[in-house]
């Protein structure tokens, strides 16, 4: 959900922990990364004026776009611009990444005006100069103390054009493990790169949401048929990933379209594929008692167990029952039976050495 | 080419019961134990009195062509493709029984399981092979590996390198030091000292094992740890799992006063140190394991005239002196255990290669190089987050894998456990197969999608859990029976939040209302489409 996503980048990052980095995906076949971009870049930026967010300014870092069409794109989505030089700046690093300019100038130097939320940066290739001059320009806005600010960059894959993917990874998680940070997203376009640098981009962000096509199909081959045939220009789906604190990760879908007034969102209408497959194979039946039925367990009354258990032992075994059998001293030698008054069967013992109980009813002895 | 030197390439590896002396008696070898044979793809070459290949056992291998006609066992009957001539291979022989010969050589070569030491050590009898005059000595044991190169550069008309390095890549191919032992087939360890540390178990050849913190995992892989063992734990992109078993097992060597050396890529990596777990208070000892009644409860009806039966004493005597703590996630590991100076903390980050981290490790376990003694003190070393794309050396992959090899090799022949974690979809299908293969035990963490109900269906507990874990390898040392378990998935659980826990996935039961979760859970057995949870 974008609105899911916008709001954890709006509450930003706990103290001790890492900001959370949101990667935005797309390709050639949905190539809305940046109009996803803009929404949240517009969403953050009121958040930030109207002071509901954990950040207090953002910076953004701009790549592929020049600086002056931010502006627009956040005067046309009707936020606050004037007070813009208060919570926002763009380092340019559109106009002139390379330093090209200052070498070929020959005379005169040609500045551009002070433009207070501008400021042009030279030289992309320098990762940790560019760390450095974000994390200044952040303070700059924010001030020394504990209040932070987010930043935006504009895109990832013209930072792993200028530089290498391991500087590039740094640079994230630096910018993630910075104090006064409080999220980053960036925009990223998956077929520029290769594998390995995409995954090491969504290893060390936190949510990454990739922009697809809207028919989402198996077959590559007939993608490509039906995406030429009928290229959906405005419609796709977003798929976000997003690495929750405990460990699992959250996967939501959603349908957006985009249209002339910006991007809009909106929940899957159709449940489309496959969800869980490969079941487990080897799941075995629960054979552990959960504590709850282990307690239970050992609440219930065995047959024999709830003998001596303050009552005296009643056992009828026909002559006498076993405690006053054994308060007497005299061995017992013949059967005597207790008077009882009803109609009982007398019996006398043949013999001594007959066994005690060989002519009892076994059962007697039962005391369920 | 003669060279008067007779040179002699002689393996210390499988029996430290050989002496050195050896070297000086050339039938000397016959007398000792010969332990070293029982050994996998052990080969005699080139020996006075040939010892048969029969006694050899090859376990993975297709048994080796043993030729009828002369015992020696000529390395060209290894090497698939070697460019042996036959004048050469005959000159071999002609010199093999005659004790006047001087280009004697001895070869005893035990690789590990790993596929890329076989290649090594054929490329090295290929290298030897080709080599007229084969000679070479070298004295190849754990701790004296160093030796090695410069004997040989005395020795060998070669150009050193190539052969000191296969000699290193062969001494690092894993040397199971065995204790002495009467036969291979005692399975109780009959010298059994009662082991004088809280943190050691004796286990099972020969092998003594440390507790990974988890009493779970402990009991999963039949004791815990093996020192001389080089744990991998596959980490899953999405999700922090191995953490959890890295802090827990610092926290138990901590706990235990086992020195630590911790590495990871962070700037700080101390403050992970603030991480640590803690044992959890013995009350909730009592309530944690109920299940543990020593006696079965019977009805008995004689049972009353035997009086009481005998309270079960509770053994667990305070953390410390448990073999493993139940560790409590929550609370912090307090601070004496590791301001103390028995943990060293490397941050790899910003170091452009990994040979300083190489030798703080070689530092770290030369304290506990393995003698015959008992074992003083063990070891640990945690690895964090190996391969991850900020450090500057994670595209040198072949450098990557000879540090894990290397590092391998110098852990086997010390009291030392190593845990190495690393995101395998970060490095390239071959790296990481490579380094998979390397690990003695393999772990590997999944993450788990949130709120998903169709798990919720299948599962119990699925509300607890966390993540799964996947057991692939379990380190089997000097011994060739591998561990198969019957269970190798397992899922991760915060019991209470604080306390972790595995336990073997069960299957909820079966909603008989709906008939459509019978089509599910009829996929079960053939599992179709490679889902996350496919095992």
């Amino acid at each position: 959900m974008a609105e899911s996503v916008c709001r954890s980048l709006r509450d930003g990052a706990l103290e001790g922990e890492l900001a959370p980095a949101l990667t935005i995906k797309d390709s050639l076949s949905s190539p809305f990364g940046f109009n996803v971009f803009s929404h949240i870049l517009v969403q953050l930026s009121s958040h930030i004026v109207a002071g509901k967010s954990q950040s207090r300014g953002m910076v953004i870092v701009s790549l592929s776009r020049s600086p002056s069409s931010y502006t627009g794109l956040l005067k046309m989505n009707e936020v606050d611009v004037e007070s813009s030089k208060k919570w926002i700046h763009i380092l340019d690093c559109y106009t002139d990444p390379l330093g090209w300019k200052d070498k070929t100038r020959k005379s005169g130097d040609i500045m551009d005006p002070s433009n207070q939320i501008l400021s042009s940066y030279k030289t992309v290739k320098d990762v940790n100069k560019l760390f450095s001059v974000i994390c200044d320009l952040g303070r700059g806005l924010v001030g020394e103390n504990k209040s932070r600010f987010c930043v935006a960059i504009d895109s990832l894959s013209e930072l792993l054009r200028h530089s290498s993917m391991q500087s590039v990874a740094s640079l994230l998680s630096n910018l993630r493990s910075h104090d006064q940070i409080s999220s980053i997203f960036g925009l990223l376009h998956s077929d520029l790169h290769e594998e390995r640098a995409l995954a090491a981009v969504e290893y060390t962000s936190s949510i990454v949401a990739s922009v697809d096509p809207f028919h989402h199909s198996v077959d590559g081959q007939g993608s490509y048929i039906r995406n030429s045939s009928e290229p959906n220009l405005t419609k796709g789906k977003l798929n976000v990933r997003s690495k929750r604190r405990n460990g699992r990760v959250r996967v939501t879908c959603e349908e957006f379209k985009v249209g002339p007034s910006g991007i809009s969102f909106a929940p899957v209408s159709a449940v489309d594929g496959a969800a869980v497959a490969g079941l487990i194979p080897k799941v075995q039946f629960n054979l552990q008692l959960s504590e709850k039925e282990l307690v239970d367990r050992s609440r219930v009354v065995l047959p024999f167990e709830h003998q001596g258990n303050g009552k005296p032992i009643q056992i009828y075994d026909g002559r006498r029952s076993l405690e006053e059998s054994n308060n007497e001293t005299t061995p017992i030698s013949g059967g005597k039976k207790e008077e009882s008054g009803r109609g009982e069967i007398i019996y006398f013992r043949d013999s001594d050495d007959e066994m005690p109980d060989s002519d009892e009813d076994p059962d007697d002895d039962l005391d369920i | 080419m003669k060279d008067q030197k007779e040179v002699i390439l002689f393996w210390l590896a499988a029996s430290k019961s050989f002496d050195k002396k050896l070297l000086a008696t050339r039938t000397g070898i016959h007398r000792k134990k010969k332990t070293y044979l029982k050994h996998p793809y052990f080969c005699l070459l080139g020996e006075p009195e040939p010892i048969p290949l029969s006694q050899v056992t090859t376990h993975k291998r297709p048994p080796l062509p043993i030729p009828t006609q002369s015992p020696l066992l000529s390395p060209s009957h290894l090497l698939p493709h070697s460019p042996v001539t036959a004048e050469h291979n005959g000159s071999q022989r002609r010199s093999f029984p005659s004790p006047a010969c001087r280009h004697r050589w001895l070869l005893c070569l035990v690789p590990a399981p790993s596929v890329s030491a076989e290649s090594a050590c054929l490329c090295f009898l290929a290298v030897l092979s080709s080599v007229s005059a084969s000679l070479a000595v070298a004295v190849v044991d754990g701790a004296s590996a160093l030796l090695a190169p410069s004997l040989l550069a005395g020795g060998l008309p070669l150009q050193p390198q190539p052969v000191a390095v296969f000699l290193l890549l062969l001494l690092q191919c894993g040397m199971a030091t065995t204790r002495t032992r009467v036969s291979s087939f005692s399975h109780n360890v009959s010298s059994l000292k009662s082991s004088q540390h809280p943190g050691l178990k004796n286990g099972p050849n020969g092998t003594t094992f440390v507790s990974s913190g988890i009493s779970d995992l402990d009991k999963i892989l039949g004791g815990g740890f093996s020192l001389g063992s080089l744990v991998m734990i596959m980490e899953d992109a999405e999700a922090p799992h191995h953490m959890l078993l890295l802090r827990n097992f610092m926290s138990q060597g901590l706990l235990h006063r086992q020195p630590l050396l911790y590495a990871s890529p962070s700037k700080d990596p101390r403050a992970f140190l603030g991480t640590l777990p803690s044992p959890g208070s013995s009350k909730d000892d009592t309530s944690h394991k109920p299940s543990h009644e020593k006696d079965l409860r019977i009805a008995w009806q004689y049972k009353k005239y035997f009086g009481e039966p005998q309270l079960n004493i509770n053994t667990n005597n305070g953390g410390h002196h448990d073999y493993c703590n139940d560790l409590d996630l929550r609370k912090p590991l307090e601070r004496h255990f590791f301001t103390s100076n028995n943990v060293d903390c490397v941050s790899i980050q910003n170091s452009p290669n990994l040979d300083a981290l190489k030798d703080r490790c070689a530092e770290f376990l030369a304290q506990f190089s393995r003698n015959e003694g008992s074992i003083s003190s063990a070891g640990r070393i945690a690895i964090q987050s190996f391969c991850s794309p900020q450090c500057k050396y994670s595209d040198m992959e072949w450098h990557m894998l000879s540090f894990i090899r290397s590092l391998k090799g110098m852990a086997r022949s010390s009291n030392v456990v190593v845990v190495v974690t690393f995101p395998p979809s970060l490095l390239s299908p071959s790296c990481s197969k490579r380094l998979q293969h390397m690990a003695d035990t393999l772990l590997s963490v999944r993450a788990i999608p949130d709120e998903d109900k169709e798990l919720a269906k299948l599962l119990t507990g699925y509300q607890d859990m966390v993540g799964l874990l996947n057991v692939h390898k379990v380190a089997r040392l000097n011994t060739q029976v591998p561990v198969i378990l019957d269970a190798t998935t397992f899922s991760i659980k915060l019991q209470k939040r604080r306390f972790l826990v595995f336990e073997c996935l069960n299957q909820a039961p079966v909603d008989g209302s709906g008939g459509s979760s019978y089509g599910n859970s009829g996929v079960c057995s053939t599992s179709t489409k490679a889902g996350p949870l496919d095992f």
